[in-house]
């Protein structure tokens, strides 16, 4: 009796994912057969052994070259396949996952809602969050913006030497460049309605290190700075408030008094209006006029190429130091990344508010994965069906994770879109709670803008890049306890056969 | 025999193949030995040209395989056309009668 043969029922039932060794083999047992079938009818015909193999392999013409071009196609075909039933099983899932969802609308509805709304708050947690401290100044080559700090910390230091009569100009030659500025307010007396806005003066370092182009006119110049001219540069808020955007404001010559240097010039000649973007550390920006040439201390520098931060640290200190005399030895000067300082009140509470939304969301995952967990019971019949049919573990579990996939995804669409209304109406409440202007103007509003690697985050444009890796996680966390029910799968009663 | 092979042009193949599996499943010797005989002799397949064109038709998806057991008891990997075989077998038929009566038409001329 002959053996039956187990090998080739093997073949027969192997799934379209065979390894590459796997393909070769087939396509050189199917190949041997032709040419074996062929020389046993070449036999047949009178031919010895060896002669019949020798013409078979000659009649087939190139063997090397056919056996490799179907080793190539076949492992196409197998790929192809293998994505065509993964995608045919997963139309299938998430076809039952909706007639499911649809079978018992309040539970769906309810998991949708407490997930929706914990994927929202951290969303928009998360956004305030990176607007303040991930996002980069808005400012050119932002990392390497320092702030320049007369004492150890931003605290208080009790006993501060008096910096009066420090020469700030040896300061401004340790870093590529820097920006000194004097707050002010000014009075535009001119006509029909009197205006009283905040200005400042500001050293030449002041255009680079912000990457100011006017919008219209002109920078400052050196000379503006060396004869100190009377020109201002005016805010687009201001233009369009007092000037109606009329373009011939520059150019015009106006009235103006300063509240702290009441002796500079009145009659200030507007030379250019900042572009719409910009954005300073400060809301001093509706007019700014070149400092006239005195020694004040820059409150930003930026950090030579390559230099590093304690570096550039012991070296202002070390300039600032030898010009002084008994200072207190606890005493230094010190350097503090700008967006760092901006942000070194609210980081405390941005963190927190962050982490309890983040604790919400996992709260929210954990109840969202009870209530999965529990439906489950309820559902330990169909299961059973689905086992006894031959449903595998692996593909009944899948078929619940494409069911916890669908949930997700839908109630972190709605989430990123509440989130997204949440910042458009709260925003600004939230910048004037935190009582510091976000960096660049604006939180960034969750748009459905591809993702982009926050390295390449210099435009303004305001992307969801660091959402969506939150919702994204959220998704797998629940994936991971709506996992869970696979288990108990595992653990459903077997029926002795 | 082995002299009088043509040389085919690789649409004609795919023709060929497709028709011979309509015969029913076969193995690629099947389909080299069908061809030879049913052109009486005048068509003989190179054999590396058969089996590339059943594994791009079978990447097509206008075959299917499956593993079994020759007539003489070997491990064979029998054909089939798939329905979309079957279309484009029908397609390809009717090309082929219009191209080769047009070709007749001008051939034929007196």
């Amino acid at each position: 009796m002959k053996m039956p043969d187990f090998n080739g029922l093997r073949r027969y039932v192997t799934l379209p994912g065979r390894k590459r060794a796997r393909i070769v083999r087939d396509v050189d047992s199917e190949l041997e057969t032709h040419l074996a079938m062929r020389a046993e009818a070449l036999e047949r015909q009178g031919a010895t052994r060896d002669d019949a193999r020798a013409q078979a392999l000659r009649e087939f013409g190139d063997l090397a070259d056919a056996r490799q071009y179907c080793v190539e196609v076949s492992r196409r075909t197998d790929r192809r396949a293998k994505w065509r039933d993964w995608l045919s099983d997963a139309r299938l899932d998430a076809g039952h996952a909706v007639r499911l969802m649809r079978r018992s609308p309040a539970f769906s509805a309810a998991t949708i809602a407490v997930f929706a709304a914990a994927i929202a708050a951290s969303t928009a947690a998360n956004s305030v969050l990176r607007a303040y401290l991930i996002r980069p100044l808005p400012f050119p080559e932002a990392d390497r913006l320092m702030s320049i700090v007369p004492g150890p910390s931003l605290a208080v230091f009790p006993r501060s030497p008096s910096l009066q009569h420090v020469d700030w100009k040896r300061v401004d030659s340790l870093f590529e460049v820097t920006a000194a500025w004097d707050l002010d307010g000014f009075t535009l007396p001119d006509g029909s309605r009197p205006d009283y806005i905040d200005g400042a003066w500001v050293s030449p370092g002041f255009s680079k290190t912000m990457g100011i182009t006017p919008a219209i006119g002109r920078d400052f110049t050196a000379d503006d700075f060396a004869k100190h001219a009377p020109v201002a540069l005016i805010s687009d808020a201001l233009w369009e408030r007092r000037y109606g955007r009329d373009p011939r404001i520059v150019g015009t010559t106006v009235t103006m008094a300063s509240t702290d240097r009441p002796r500079e010039q009145t009659r200030v000649t507007i030379v250019g209006v900042l572009p719409r973007t910009f954005w300073h550390l400060n809301r001093f920006t509706d007019l700014l006029r070149p400092l006239p040439d005195e020694s004040r201390m820059p409150s930003l520098a930026r950090l030579q190429r390559g230099m590093s931060m304690a570096e550039g640290e012991a070296k202002l200190d070390a300039v600032v130091r030898a010009q002084l005399s008994g200072v207190d030895p606890g005493w230094r000067m010190s350097l503090m990344s700008a967006s760092e300082e901006h942000a070194a009140n609210i980081r405390p509470i941005l963190v927190a508010i962050s982490g309890a939304a983040l604790l919400m969301l996992l709260a929210a995952c954990g109840s969202v994965a009870g209530g999965l967990v529990g439906r489950m019971v309820s559902r330990r019949q169909e299961l059973a069906i689905r086992t006894a049919l031959g449903g595998t573990s692996g593909r009944i579990g899948r078929q619940l994770l494409t069911e916890s996939v669908i949930l997700a995804t839908i109630a972190g669409t709605i989430g990123v879109v509440a989130a997204r209304a949440l910042l458009v109406a709260i925003g600004p409440l939230i910048e004037r709670q935190l009582g510091a202007t976000v960096p660049g103007g604006e939180i960034p509003k969750v748009e459905v803008v591809p993702p982009t690697p926050p390295a390449l985050d210099r435009s303004r444009v305001h992307h969801p890049s660091f959402t969506f890796p939150f919702s994204s996680a959220s998704l797998f966390l629940t994936r991971t306890f709506a996992n869970v029910p696979r288990v108990i799968t595992r653990s459903l009663p077997r029926r002795e056969p | 025999m082995a002299d009088s092979r043509l040389e085919l042009l690789q649409g004609t193949l795919d023709l060929l193949v497709l028709k011979a599996l309509t015969w029913g499943p076969m193995h690629g010797y099947g389909v080299s030995v069908l061809i030879h005989q049913q052109t009486d002799g005048e068509i003989t397949v190179v054999d590396a040209a058969l089996y590339k064109a059943l594994y791009r038709l079978e990447h097509d998806n206008l075959l299917a395989s499956t593993w079994g057991v020759s007539e003489n008891n070997r491990k064979a990997k029998f054909y089939r056309l798939t329905p979309e075989g079957r279309k484009r077998l029908r397609d390809a038929l009717a090309d082929w009668r219009r191209y080769s009566s047009a070709v007749e038409k001008l051939v034929g001329a007196t």
